[in-house]
């Protein structure tokens, strides 16, 4: 019993040593190379949808603060969970380094994704995360303005049919301009950073 | 203040990568091994879960992961991601997923995985719920997934 104490404890003191010897290795920033797409000049712009409490929501309500844009759905249980943790991630790194970022869960998927959905599923990911829905028009807009691309799959059954989706993070300014894109393959630290160096 | 808080986030990943590694668990069948089956929690009204492990054919031939089930969800399916010009397709994997001999195959994040359809409640980070898998040569076994965080991404290539 001792003897396992004692082994407990060396145990925990030797992963400490490796935990304390591996983060002063991280923290030595290697050259940073900016990550993510300059989006095309005619894509973003204001928009009109429906938060998580059925009201109108206007993206005049984002401005101040800079917004990071996922489009996805909510039957969507491997890439979208992946991509809003990464921005929701990156949304508490850029708020330690003082920047406000509000980060936003869009669906493309309005026929099954109403107002209490979208919301609880934005709630997973992050406190600040606002879900918005919107009638089929309002979302086809949004999608149309974003370059956002998304096509029902039709499987064997009506209610279970699968929507491919591009998988972008779309940055917006303080003002409500697209500024950037980031990738699924842009890490959270390198996506940071690049909008640390913008900001600066 | 800014340099130490990021040291102690590094710290704080390795501690975690740590921890998780201690409470990875395996299971063996015929000649295969199932490596640290995780889940994501859910909201409360999500239809979809998804589960995640990685499998290990020790054996001289090739295995075939037929079919998955799950008490959780109303219906299962084996799903690969193919991504291309940026649009993600997820499309059920055809004749289940080929564990070739002496090789690892990863169910893992943006690529395969085992989708849960239909779930009857939500899935809670640090909880488990039983997954059964049947092989086409190793026949059926019973694993554990470990429901990690919502947009958990874990490596289980650094184990092997």
């Amino acid at each position: 019993m001792n003897r396992n104490m004692v082994l407990t404890g060396v145990a925990s003191v030797t992963v400490a040593a490796i935990a304390v010897a591996a983060g002063i290795y991280f923290t030595r920033a290697p050259a940073f190379e900016p990550v993510g797409l300059m989006p095309p000049a005619d894509l973003g712009g204001a928009f009109t949808l429906v938060d998580s409490d059925g009201a109108d929501f206007s993206s005049s309500e984002l401005s101040g603060n800079g917004a990071m844009l996922y489009f996805g759905f909510t039957y969507c249980p491997d890439v979208c969970p992946t991509e809003l943790a990464r921005v929701a991630g990156a949304v508490d790194q850029l708020a330690e380094e003082g920047i406000a970022v509000t980060p936003v869960f869009i669906t493309v998927d309005p026929e099954r994704d109403g107002p209490e959905l979208v919301g609880d599923y934005a709630d997973l990911f992050h406190p600040d995360m606002i879900g918005l829905t919107g009638s089929v028009e309002q979302i086809e807009q949004v999608a149309e303005q974003y370059g956002v691309y998304y096509r029902r799959v039709e499987d064997d059954s009506a209610t279970d049919y699968l929507l491919d989706h591009s998988s972008y993070i779309y940055l917006l300014d303080p003002t409500g301009r697209l500024v950037w894109m980031f990738r699924p393959t842009d890490g959270v630290d390198a996506m940071v950073q690049t909008i640390v160096e913008a900001a600066a | 203040m800014f340099k130490g808080m990021k040291y102690v986030r590094a710290v704080m990943i390795v501690w975690a990568a740590l921890m998780g590694m201690a409470q990875a668990h395996d299971y063996e069948v015929g000649a295969l091994t199932i490596t640290h089956p995780w889940s994501r929690a859910t909201a409360a009204s999500a239809a979809n879960g998804v589960a995640y492990m990685a499998i290990t054919n020790n054996g001289s031939s090739d295995d075939v992961l037929i079919a998955a089930e799950a008490p959780v969800s109303n219906r299962t399916e084996l799903h690969t991601h193919e991504m291309t010009d940026g649009v993600m397709r997820m499309r059920p994997v055809e004749g289940g997923i080929t564990i070739p001999a002496g090789e690892t195959i990863y169910l893992e994040p943006s690529g395969l995985h085992v989708m849960l359809m239909g779930l009857d409640d939500r899935l809670v980070e640090g909880e488990l719920f039983p997954l059964t898998l049947t092989f086409q040569n190793a026949g059926t076994i019973e694993v554990e997934a470990a429901i990690e965080g919502p947009g958990a991404v874990l490596d289980l290539h650094s184990d092997h």
